[in-house]
């Protein structure tokens, strides 16, 4: 459906702002995790919408099959009731460890540079997971 | 990391799009993503291991190296580590592609996803939390009741009379 060079510009483009993005990235004032509401874990969290754009039919579209600007003129928000977003809660990695059975490596070809990722369900269990990343250059 | 879905009332600029507010959230829900999935779709994105995805694995990198520069070690490498986590997690789901131009979702999409929006008119307004209301009601009663008693307190010390000559 969505070629490899389509998903890697996508990568490219979107990792460094994805939690600055101002369209759909709303930062929470606390998490829901509930180690984190005790204070066991010091959590940040973001709430993910999917942003104007991911709404059909597209409500700033100039089309007279649809309400647009021109009918409200004066109306310069858009109230959406009932969005569905994704809120992730993030925390420090405490008393955990990485099984390396759970890591998967990329590397160039010549090996020069490296990604190691690393991902497994938490011990503290749930929903929650932990990762860990290495990434090495001059990888030889 | 944790992921729950939850509904929101959410408001956006018509002008710039950007995600003004959010309120009304509904209870989380847990989401439950294996870890398995994640590693796939990191997989279609760098590429299969060991194929030649040079191009993507340098980037990641070099994009490393600039959180790492921008500040606090440690903040600048987990920062870094949680936003790749959730390219895919956002990117990655069933509206995640969707096409504008349609008049109707395309692809189609579940029932859960249906909003009903409406165009308003936004207009500015001060709100205060209810401990500081509060405060400020307690602080207002307590200077009150100060200045009351120590008029009471002048006002027995005088005789009950003012003054007069």
């Amino acid at each position: 459906m969505f070629t490899e060079s389509y998903l890697q510009l996508l990568l490219l483009s979107q990792v460094i702002p994805i939690f600055y993005e101002p369209k759909w990235t709303f930062p929470m004032e606390s998490a829901v995790t509930p180690a984190c509401s005790t204070g066991e874990l010091t959590c940040v969290s973001y709430l993910f919408v999917g942003g104007m754009d991911a709404i059909t039919p597209y409500p700033n579209r100039d089309d007279p099959k649809f309400p647009n600007k021109n009918d409200t003129p004066g109306a310069d928000s858009l109230a959406v009731f009932g969005e569905r977003g994704l809120q992730i809660d993030f925390w420090d990695l405490i008393g955990e460890s990485i099984n390396t059975s759970s890591c998967q490596t990329w590397a160039t070809q010549s090996g020069s540079h490296a990604i190691i990722l690393c991902i497994q369900p938490s011990s503290i269990g749930g929903n929650n997971l932990i990762a860990c990343n290495q990434l090495s250059s001059n990888f030889i | 990391m944790a992921l729950w879905t939850r509904t929101a009332n959410t408001v956006y600029s018509r002008s710039s799009e950007n995600l003004m507010n959010a309120t009304a959230l509904s209870s989380p829900s847990p989401q439950v993503i294996a870890p398995r999935d994640l590693l796939y779709t990191f997989n279609a994105t760098i590429g299969p291991t060991n194929s030649s995805a040079d191009n993507s694995i340098i980037f990641l990198n070099t994009l490393f190296d600039q959180f790492i520069a921008s500040g606090d070690d440690i903040s600048g490498a987990q920062n870094y580590l949680r936003q790749l986590l959730t390219f895919p997690i956002v990117w990655f789901q069933p509206n995640g592609f969707a096409n504008p131009a349609a008049d109707v979702p395309d692809p189609p999409l579940p029932p859960s996803l249906e909003v009903t929006a409406a165009f308003a008119a936004s207009a500015r307004r001060s709100v205060i939390t209810a401990r500081m209301a509060i405060s400020y009601t307690c602080l207002a009663a307590g200077i009150f009741l100060w200045c009351v008693i120590n008029s009471r307190l002048l006002w027995g010390r005088r005789g009950g009379l003012p003054e007069t000559s």
